[in-house]
């Protein structure tokens, strides 16, 4: 039975893996991707990991799939996604890929070996276990980290924000401004060099088609 | 982790939070649109800073020698980080203090940047209370990001963007290197806890390969961040781009909590490992000392010199680390208090000077100040001095009981050559003292520096002493000043923190 | 008054924080307000300072006026005067107030200048009567800076080179001292001079990268204070920067240059390297006496070819300072006294001098002797003082001058007769130079257009004279006015010094 759920999985995971390259239109490719990572949980508790697999899809499928389709949806990427196919980039896929493929074919050669050297561990560490070491052994790290976090977010912010020139008062206008914030938060990380062009009102062009950025803002 | 030890914790590390709430609460303040936004925003953060330096001295253990370790032996609360704590408090507090005006006129006044400098605070604060190498490097980040985006906070400056550019990736660069140490020592003794480390590395085979490579990278990636030679080469530009009060941050509060880390780890943990990294270290802090003073002569613009000024003293700080005494590490701990004094007490006075960053800033600035403002000119004098090292001022005895140590450990020759390289770094404190004196002020030499014209241009006219930079000179001006004549209260509180600091 | 000489030291520097908080404006009531301030304070100190010279008692050996408060962690604030040392501090006391008086004409940023040199003074009380050594060197090391700035600010065209030149080259000397200070505090576990005297410093021999060093510890510490000392005084041949700073310097900097910073050499050498350091001291003893001759005939010949009148005084001075360390090094009572005489009598002949030019560069704005000549027709008075200080300068018997050189010479002649007749010799060319700056700026015909209108010393010029006059006169007829003072404690130091050294250096030094 374990076989042919792995079989199944793997086969799903790998077809939408390979939707996610050919697929035209950058949302396509997105949601094949949450599907591929959705396959990848799954094998996971087949694999006696279920922890991994909750952690797969609260960070892959929840957070950071749902940024990119955020990005994608209304920074209006798919033009230029559409366009950046480079003819010359053939070369250096097909080599990339060749070390790839050698490298897992040795892998594969050496795995008898491979399984000696990570010996499984006698019982897979529980999601207490985790939790424990996560909050109590490294509670300070962890809660540092989240500060971290914070401070990235800020900067980002600030990095990315248009400084609001024309009027010469010293205020800052906040108004306008406090309806991209959220937008503007996940922007410098992927696409800092559209900002220019794209200015606050991306959602507002009229030739953008139906069901882009306005909809999303809310 | 019961309840109990929990809330020790939280106690323990209560000035940490106070400072991250300052921060958030500063963050939401600073979306509200308002007149006097600045100005409620500096209050908020100096009031920050002041509930947490009460909390921390509530804290401060009393008798000194008592180390209170909490989250799982992850932080500490000993006399050491009081005193860095309090150092690091002053060091931003004045720096907040002196922001204001500049932010004015650079007309980039914007609430984040008190955030990030709070959120810069408290990394730093958990550099100096870390006692895992772990904690210690999360901090590290935290205060590094923060100042990343502060060093390029003028974003339509060129050269503010550039060298937040610059330092992000040499500071990822450095931080690279610093975990990959961290990670080998992990390797090799199987715990990061500095306590642990101290008594596993105590019989460990000091020609081991791995362990050299890893004391070597963990040395590296720490005088990466207190700029010491030959990883100084971000020191000049980074100084120069960013923001003239995160320049002094930078030479001041940063160095300050690097130096803390330094010293526990390497003068706590790895002392057993000190025939690996002694020599090389008394290597590097003379090349530091060495190229700080003698490209500094050769500088013409004040930050840039002011960058060279602290690679030099870095160098003569490691001295006392070379020392490897108690009374070494409290020779440092009183240098870096003196240190930030007289810094940060200059660069309100360059900033009080700065007009525009596109003029930049040319040692010009200076010249004839003490014509016009014979105040402000006397107490660049002072500074500067004190950076020389020049008694009565409190850079003398930073200096003299660094050499005391370093005497008294048996290094004379390496004091001849601290001696000599200091006077050697007199020469270009001397010159700026001379342009403040003796040359005439700008507009009769020919405007070298920025074209004499617009409401700003008129150099000397008025240099308004806001009610902030009063209190900025007025701490750092009396700091450098009693503690040229009554070193001892200064020492005292340096001698007692380093007692007890590395009770492990 | 048990705490006299902190009051005497720290007079002046009260005056100038008065000064520079209360004196606002730079009117002429302000520029006045700020001089008749800085004379009246100076004025005081010296009026005090006789307290001390009253009450003093030269048959106690050991120091006087001590005050002793604990200041920094393991060292004390510790005042104190003994034979040595009492003198200098008057012959500091005395001369500021002429100095005073002497820049009454003195127009550019008249506080500060004020304020600079009530500092300058209660640094130089300070470097002769700290009694701990940190204390010494905080004095000594912080007296730099009031000079630089007096150099660096009121002096003439080439003031920044010269500036820098005094403040580095005493910088650099005096650096190597703070090491052998923190090395002896560490050695000896105090910083007190008193107690130091007594400790005994290692002197077996030590070797420093590959050099034996006689002397060893003793031998180290000894050429580290020499350093410093050598350049201060200045010897033979760190002495150029001492030229150059009198050139530049306004005529009241270099009347204190000459008079009083520089006995800060002698004094340190009296006060640290003899006593502390004996067997050092007599190792490198020799060294120093064949520098001081070579300094004597050098700087003498050099002086002989110089066009600058301040140039020429600065060469004579580094000559002089050249029978003072002879004398010191020669470690025998004759040659102690006349050193430290001769420091006395220097302060005020030299003084003397450079105010004598500075009466004639206020009136021409100009040093180079081919622009004077023939003085004596329109200046009698100032060619009478001139020619009595330039007599007193070569050692004409009856001036102070020749007390001094003779005692000293005396001194060395018991040592080391090479050196004695290689440095009688540099009487003769100081003769030489003297004499010939006298004959081509007073005397001749008065044939330079300029010169014509030239008129003699005003009333406060002449004022600024008299004392020096009479100091100078007094100590050459009558000696032991001062003799008596310094006399049982150089004893003591001679003795003490004698002493210390092994058997052996002593039967070494006593065949030469």
């Amino acid at each position: 039975m374990e076989r042919e759920f792995f079989l199944l999985l793997a086969t799903v995971a790998t077809g939408s893996g390979f939707l996610v390259v050919v697929a035209k239109d950058p949302i396509h490719s997105a949601l094949a991707l949450v599907a591929c990572f959705v396959q990848i949980a799954a094998l996971f508790i087949l694999l006696g990991a279920p922890f991994l697999a909750v952690i797969q899809i609260f960070v892959y499928v929840g957070a950071v799939m749902v940024l990119f389709l955020f990005v994608i949806m209304m920074l209006n990427v798919r033009q230029e996604a559409l366009t950046r196919f480079i003819p010359s980039g053939a070369i250096a896929a097909f080599v990339v890929t060749l070390v790839l493929a050698v490298e897992m074919g040795l892998l594969l050669s050496w795995s008898s070996d491979l399984h000696q050297l990570m010996a499984p561990a006698a019982e897979p560490p529980s999601v207490n276990a985790l939790s424990l070491a996560l909050f109590q052994d490294y509670l300070l790290p962890f809660e540092v980290a989240s500060v971290i976090l914070l401070v990235a977010l800020v900067g980002a912010v600030i990095l990315a924000r248009d400084d609001e020139k024309a009027d010469a008062s010293p205020r800052r206008a906040l108004h306008p401004a406090q309806g991209r914030v959220p937008g503007r938060v996940a922007t410098p990380d992927t696409m800092p060099d559209i900002l220019p062009d794209n200015g606050p009102d991306t959602g507002r062009e009229p030739d953008n088609g139906p069901g882009t950025s306005g909809g999303m803002r809310r | 982790m019961d309840t109990d030890l929990i809330a020790a914790s939280v106690r323990a590390s209560s000035p940490e939070i106070i400072v991250i709430i300052g921060a958030c609460a500063a963050l939401m303040l600073s979306l509200w649109p308002h007149q006097d936004q600045q100005k409620y925003l500096t209050w908020l953060s100096l009031i920050t800073i002041l509930l947490a330096s009460a909390q921390t001295l509530q804290l401060s253990p009393r008798p000194v020698n008592i180390v209170e370790t909490t989250y799982s032996g992850m932080f500490v609360v000993d006399a050491f980080a009081t005193y860095f704590k309090m150092l690091l408090y002053l060091g931003t507090a004045l720096t907040i203090l002196m922001s204001g005006k500049f932010l004015q006129t650079e007309e980039a006044v914007k609430g984040e940047y008190y955030v990030l400098l709070l959120f810069a605070l408290a990394g730093t604060m958990i550099m100096v209370s870390g006692a895992d190498l772990l904690i210690i490097y999360i901090g590290l980040e935290l205060q590094a990001l923060s100042i990343y985006v502060l060093t390029g906070f003028l974003k339509t400056r060129g050269r503010s963007v550039e060298a937040a550019l610059k330092y992000v990736i040499l500071g990822a660069f450095s931080s690279g290197i610093l975990l990959y140490g961290l990670s080998l020592i992990y390797g090799l003794t199987g715990s990061t806890q500095l306590g642990v480390l101290n008594s596993a590395l105590a019989t460990a085979d000091l020609s081991e390969p791995m362990l050299i490579l890893a004391t070597v990278f963990l040395l590296v990636g720490l005088l990466f961040k207190i700029g010491a030679v030959p990883f100084h080469m971000w020191v000049p530009d980074i100084y120069e781009g960013a923001p003239t009060p995160i320049t002094a941050y930078l030479s001041v509060a940063s160095k300050t909590a690097a130096f803390a880390v330094l010293l526990r780890v390497f003068m706590g943990s790895l002392i057993g490992l000190e025939p690996l990294w002694s020599s090389g270290l008394a290597a590097i802090a003379v090349a530091t000392m060495a190229l700080g003073s003698l490209v500094a002569l050769v500088q013409d613009n004040i930050k840039r010199l002011l960058a060279y000024s602290s690679i030099s003293h870095v160098g003569f700080l490691l001295l006392g680390i070379i020392a490897g005494t108690t009374s070494g590490m409290s020779a440092i701990l009183l240098y870096l208090l003196i240190y930030t004094f007289m810094t940060l007490g200059l660069f309100a006075i360059v900033i009080l000077l700065h007009r525009d960053v596109r003029a930049g800033e040319p040692l010009t600035l200076f010249s004839g100040l003490a014509q016009s403002h014979a105040g402000l000119a006397f107490m660049a004098m002072i500074f500067l001095f004190s950076l020389a090292g020049i008694p009565p001022t409190g850079g003398f005895f930073a200096k003299f009981y660094v050499l005391v140590a370093l005497i008294d450990a048996g290094h004379v020759t390496l004091a001849v050559i601290a001696v000599l390289l200091s006077a050697v770094a007199a020469w270009f404190y001397l010159r700026l003292i001379m342009l403040i004196y003796i040359q005439p002020a700008e507009p009769t030499t020919g405007s070298t520096a920025a074209p004499a014209t617009g409401p700003t241009g008129h150099a000397r006219a008025a240099i308004l002493l806001s009610a902030p930079m009063r209190l900025v000179l007025l701490f750092s001006f009396s700091g450098t000043v009693l503690s040229g004549i009554f070193p001892a209260w200064f020492l005292a509180m340096a001698r007692q923190a380093s007692l007890s600091g590395l009770g492990n | 008054m048990d705490n006299l000489l902190s009051i005497i030291t720290f007079l002046p520097t009260v005056a100038a924080l008065v000064m520079a908080v209360f004196l606002r404006g730079n009117d002429e009531a302000a520029k006045k307000n700020a001089k008749y301030v800085a004379l009246f304070a100076t004025s005081v100190t010296f009026l005090l300072s006789l307290f001390v010279i009253a009450q003093f008692d030269p048959q106690d050996t050991g120091f006087q006026f001590v005050e002793n408060r604990s200041w920094i962690m393991g060292l004390n604030y510790r005042m104190g005067v003994d034979g040595i040392s009492v003198l200098f501090v008057m012959l500091t006391t005395f001369l500021m107030p002429l100095v005073i008086l002497a820049s009454w004409n003195v127009d550019k940023r008249v506080k500060d200048y004020m304020i600079a040199f009530l500092l300058l003074e209660t640094l130089m009380i300070g470097v002769f009567s700290a009694l701990d050594l940190i204390l010494f060197y905080l004095f000594f090391e912080a007296g730099l800076i009031p000079m630089f700035l007096i150099i660096g600010i009121w002096g003439g065209a080439n003031r920044v080179y010269a500036s820098f030149k005094f403040f580095l080259y005493t910088f650099l000397g005096s650096v190597l001292m703070l090491v052998a200070i923190i090395a002896m505090y560490i050695d000896a576990g105090t910083t007190d001079i008193a107690a130091l005297m007594n400790h005994e410093f290692a002197s077996g021999p030590l070797e420093v990268l590959g050099i034996s060093i006689g002397g060893g510890l003793q031998g180290l510490l000894f050429l580290a204070f020499f350093a410093s000392f050598a350049v201060k005084i200045p010897m033979w041949p760190v002495h150029t920067w001492l030229p150059d700073a009198h050139v530049q310097a306004p005529t009241g900097g270099s009347v204190v240059l000459a008079a009083i910073l520089l006995k800060m050499g002698g004094y340190g050498f009296l006060r640290f390297s003899l006593p502390m350091f004996p067997v050092g001291s007599e190792v490198f003893g020799p060294m120093v006496l064949w520098l001081s001759a070579i300094a004597i005939v050098y700087t003498s010949l050099v002086a002989l070819v110089q066009q600058d009148m301040k140039k020429l005084i600065a060469y004579s001075s580094v000559a002089h300072m050249g029978f003072v360390t002879m004398g010191i090094f020669s470690a025998n009572q004759q040659g102690v006294d006349g050193a430290i005489f001769q420091m006395i009598s220097h302060g005020f002949i030299s003084g003397a001098l450079f105010l004598a030019v500075g009466v004639i560069y206020e009136r021409m704005h100009t040093r180079e002797i081919e622009a004077y000549g023939g003085l004596v027709n329109r200046m009698p008075a100032y060619a009478l003082v001139f020619m009595f200080f330039t007599m007193a300068n070569v050692g004409l018997p009856g001036t102070s001058g020749f007390v001094g050189e003779f005692l000293t010479l005396v001194g060395i002649f018991q040592v080391n007769t090479w050196v004695a007749m290689i440095a009688t010799s540099g009487v003769i060319f100081s003769a030489a130079y003297a004499l010939y700056l006298y004959r081509r700026v007073v005397f001749g015909d008065l044939i330079k257009e300029s010169l014509k209108t030239i008129s003699d010393m005003t009333m406060r010029e002449r004022w600024i004279m008299a004392p020096l006059v009479a100091a100078t006169l007094i100590l050459g007829i009558y000696p032991s006015l001062v003799l008596d003072i310094i006399s049982p404690s150089v004893e003591a130091l001679v003795s003490n010094y004698a002493a210390a050294q092994p058997l052996d250096v002593v039967a070494q030094a006593s065949s030469h």
